[in-house]
């Protein structure tokens, strides 16, 4: 029965969003203590950026489940 | 300038966070985002740890994660917030869920608020500085309470006689109330109102109060005020606005011959119609200097005289009779 399997792919989803939801925190953080002349800024600004978009596909996963 | 860490005025303590995730990453970055306010954040990893660390520590706000193995968010709120020692405690739900219906589902558990991942630190820190001034605020007006209480209790104490008077009233008021089907508020009024009937009385003087023999008539006028002096005394307090009518009319009787207002009939309000007849109750049950106790017999007798006599509303005295046959029954059963 491929109903049987949404629920688990649902949690699965969460448990991704959760941990992408980390990773945009700590980043964040990181790029908020670092001062913009700081070489590094534009790389922490690109996993920030990356991660932000890898959570906004998740709502279109979770829709394809229904 | 003044110190303006957590918030808060010099001179308050710090507040305590609990926050509550099984992630240890999620955790430890709320305590980042949260460090500039110089809160004591701890952590527990699931619902039944955090329900253990909130009775141990009264934290002073809990952020709760909603998808959690075992007991999920929702379910850890819903029990905080049933529970009268823990649900003045503000619950921020974080979740990562974005339907409406688990808000919904949130807000019906009683959550106090709602912050989606990922967390905005400046939207989670705002949330949190207000949510715990609201909470400063009832801490506020709790221990206000408690000051009228343990002021109601001093006074229980001026008079050996009248020992457990106060806890046996709200005890008697409250059965009272509920075999009736009183609300839940006019439940918690008449707990209260038990207790704090007779706080006018810590403005009579000793003299009057304490006497062994028979008042004379100025005496009799003087203790009267206790229910003036008492209504004015809490006055001043939102959270006594149910209990206030208690502690005035307690006294009255529906033919009008009671006191401070000579009130009758339905201008005695229902509450303190409740209390003054448990109030008759326990005086008549228990020894004073001037009576020994009557048993449960002859107290029912004179209770069911006085609304004979019109003082008491008839069918409020045979429920209460009831219930106390019913329970002096059980205790002689064992």
């Amino acid at each position: 029965m491929p109903d049987a399997t949404v629920p688990h792919e649902r949690e699965l989803l969460h448990a991704l969003k959760n941990q992408l939801s980390i990773v945009v925190g700590f980043s964040d953080l990181v790029l908020s203590e670092t001062p913009p002349e700081d070489p590094r800024h534009g790389d922490l600004a690109e996993i920030c950026k990356a991660a932000r978009a890898a959570m906004a596909i998740i709502p279109d996963l979770v829709k394809q489940l229904r | 300038m003044t110190d303006t860490r957590n918030g808060l005025a010099p001179g308050h303590a710090t507040a305590r966070i609990l926050v509550v995730d099984d992630l240890d990453a999620n955790r430890a970055l709320i305590a980042r985002l949260l460090a500039p306010d110089g809160y004591l954040v701890s952590g527990a990893v699931d619902g039944a740890q955090a329900l253990k660390m909130v009775a141990d520590q009264q934290p002073d706000l809990v952020l709760l994660d909603v998808m959690m193995p075992g007991a999920d968010g929702f379910a850890v709120c819903r029990t905080l917030k049933h529970d009268p020692a823990t649900r003045l405690i503000p619950v921020v739900l974080i979740t990562s869920l974005s339907e409406s219906r688990s808000r919904i589902e949130g807000l019906e558990a009683g959550a106090d608020d709602y912050v989606s991942k990922p967390v905005d630190a400046q939207e989670l820190r705002a949330r949190v500085r207000s949510l715990l001034r609201i909470k400063r605020y009832t801490d506020d007006l709790d221990s206000a309470e408690s000051v009228i209480v343990s002021l109601a209790l001093t006074i229980e104490a001026r008079d050996a006689y009248t020992d457990g008077h106060c806890q046996r009233l709200a005890r008697y008021g409250v059965a009272l109330g509920r075999a009736i089907g009183c609300q839940q508020e006019d439940l918690d009024a008449l707990q209260r109102g038990g207790f704090l009937h007779d706080i006018g009385k810590v403005g009579i003087p000793d003299a009057v109060l304490l006497k062994g023999g028979r008042l004379t008539a100025d005496e009799y006028d003087v203790i009267k005020q206790h229910t003036v002096i008492g209504d004015r005394l809490c006055g001043s307090l939102r959270s006594l606005k149910r209990v206030r009518p208690i502690i005035r009319y307690h006294h009255e009787r529906l033919d009008g011959t009671g006191y401070p207002d000579g009130l009758s009939g339905n201008e005695i309000p229902l509450l303190p119609q409740i209390i003054g007849i448990v109030d008759v109750f326990d005086a008549l049950t228990t020894e004073r200097p001037y009576k020994r106790a009557l048993s449960l017999e002859e107290a029912a007798r004179e209770l069911t005289a006085e609304a004979a006599r019109g003082w008491r509303n008839r069918e409020l005295v045979d429920i209460f009779v009831g219930l106390m046959c019913e329970s002096g029954a059980q205790t002689a059963g064992g």
